[in-house]
């Protein structure tokens, strides 16, 4: 058995969220409507107070403590003098990694990847989901891994598609935002080219 | 609007009533192939107290119908809408004939015309969304009936017996339904 650290990054660790701390900073994100949207998946998107973050996410801890049906991480940078990563836990949270709605039976779930500010994204979202990514299929043994991105968050389809990922389903105006309806996109990547993806990147 | 609205041809949409009804779904439970074709999750067998209770639990957000004969008024089927969203106007159906002996024989495309009757016309829906596995060929072609069209497939997304299959997506417009209804409504009379 080859233990390969699952948690951590060149640049990135996934921690607990830390309701307490983290609440407040999760909830500045809401004002984006998209965020807010993916987090209170059916209700109509609109910021959210720090309290009802706080319950939220409350309420997906219980889920995942109880029923293993999502797994909820912080993602925080690692601090520079990284001695044994003690003090990183302390460190900004820069955004939220889910994985949710699994269907342990058919080795599928959803991938959800948040995080709170456009240069933190440019800098860090390929690296956050490539931690999603192989925590989904070395750690849960996936099989499929599904994301879900409304059609005009263009940043976010740019990511999941340049990380292997088809797409596979469009929902036609399924989504509204901004004055109008837009499609909804699903998008998919399987394992075997995940696999596929890996062994190009060693081969390189 | 009144109760003739949920009636159809040879059936009529009736509330869920978990007292009444939960036993009957119990029962059809039993036949395998029904969760089978119905849900992802391994199938099984709940009591009726068990799926009284659920259904109790989630009617606020779930609405619920019995398929019912016009005849003898005899429970055949289910029928609901779920996840709402209210900003976009979309929900998602789920329909399900559990006599078996009455597969194939248009109950379900009747009972499909008559919610999204209820979705298009009363609750002012855009679009009415549902998924369906791709071994369910009968159900794929009863929705296309209704105006569903397939949009997409998460390719192997279940696997039943060491097999994977697609998930397929199929959606309805508003306007899209309309034609297939009053065609469908053509070849009633």
């Amino acid at each position: 058995m080859k233990f390969n650290p699952l948690f951590e990054s060149q640049h990135l660790r996934l921690t607990p969220i830390d309701l307490d701390k983290d609440s407040q900073m999760i909830a500045s994100w809401t004002y984006e409507l998209d965020t807010a949207a993916r987090l209170r998946e059916e209700q109509p998107a609109r910021p959210m107070a720090v309290f009802e973050v706080k319950k939220l996410y409350e309420r997906w801890q219980k889920e995942s403590d109880e029923n293993r049906g999502q797994y909820l991480f912080a993602i925080r940078k690692r601090g520079s003098e990284d001695g044994n990563g003690s003090g990183d836990a302390e460190s900004e949270i820069i955004g939220v990694l889910r994985v949710k709605d699994i269907e342990w039976v058919h080795g599928a779930a959803y991938i959800d990847l948040i995080i709170g500010n456009e240069h933190d994204w440019q800098e860090f979202a390929r690296e956050a989901l490539e931690l999603g990514l192989r925590f989904a299929f070395d750690e849960m043994n996936l099989f499929r891994v599904t994301a879900v991105i409304a059609e005009h968050n263009q940043t976010m389809s740019r990511l999941f598609e340049q990380a292997n990922f088809t797409l596979e389903v469009r929902q036609r105006q399924a989504v509204y935002w901004n004055k109008r309806a837009w499609d909804k996109l699903y998008f998919g990547l399987l394992r075997p080219e995940w696999k596929m993806r890996q062994m190009a990147e060693v081969n390189a | 609007m009144n109760a003739s609205a949920f009636t159809g041809k040879r059936i009529r949409l009736a509330v869920f009533d978990p007292e009444r009804d939960s036993e009957k779904m119990a029962r059809w439970n039993q036949n395998s192939q029904y969760q089978q074709l119905l849900d992802s999750g391994p199938s099984n067998l709940f009591t009726p107290a068990q799926i009284k209770e659920w259904i109790e639990k989630h009617y606020d957000e779930i609405y619920n119908f019995s398929i019912r004969l016009l005849d003898d008024d005899r429970m055949v089927g289910i029928v609901d809408l779920s996840g709402f969203d209210w900003t976009a106007g979309n929900a998602w159906v789920g329909i399900g004939i559990g006599e078996p002996d009455l597969w194939g024989k248009g109950y379900g495309t009747e009972a499909m015309h008559l919610i999204l009757r209820f979705a298009f016309e009363e609750l002012n829906l855009k679009r009415v969304s549902l998924t369906v596995f791709e071994y369910n060929e009968r159900a794929y072609q009863s929705y296309k009936k209704t105006g569903f069209r397939e949009e997409g497939r998460l390719r192997q997304w279940l696997q039943r017996g060491g097999e994977r299959y697609d998930l397929i997506f199929m959606g309805v417009l508003r306007d899209e339904w309309e034609e297939c209804y009053r065609r469908y409504l053509m070849e009633q009379t």
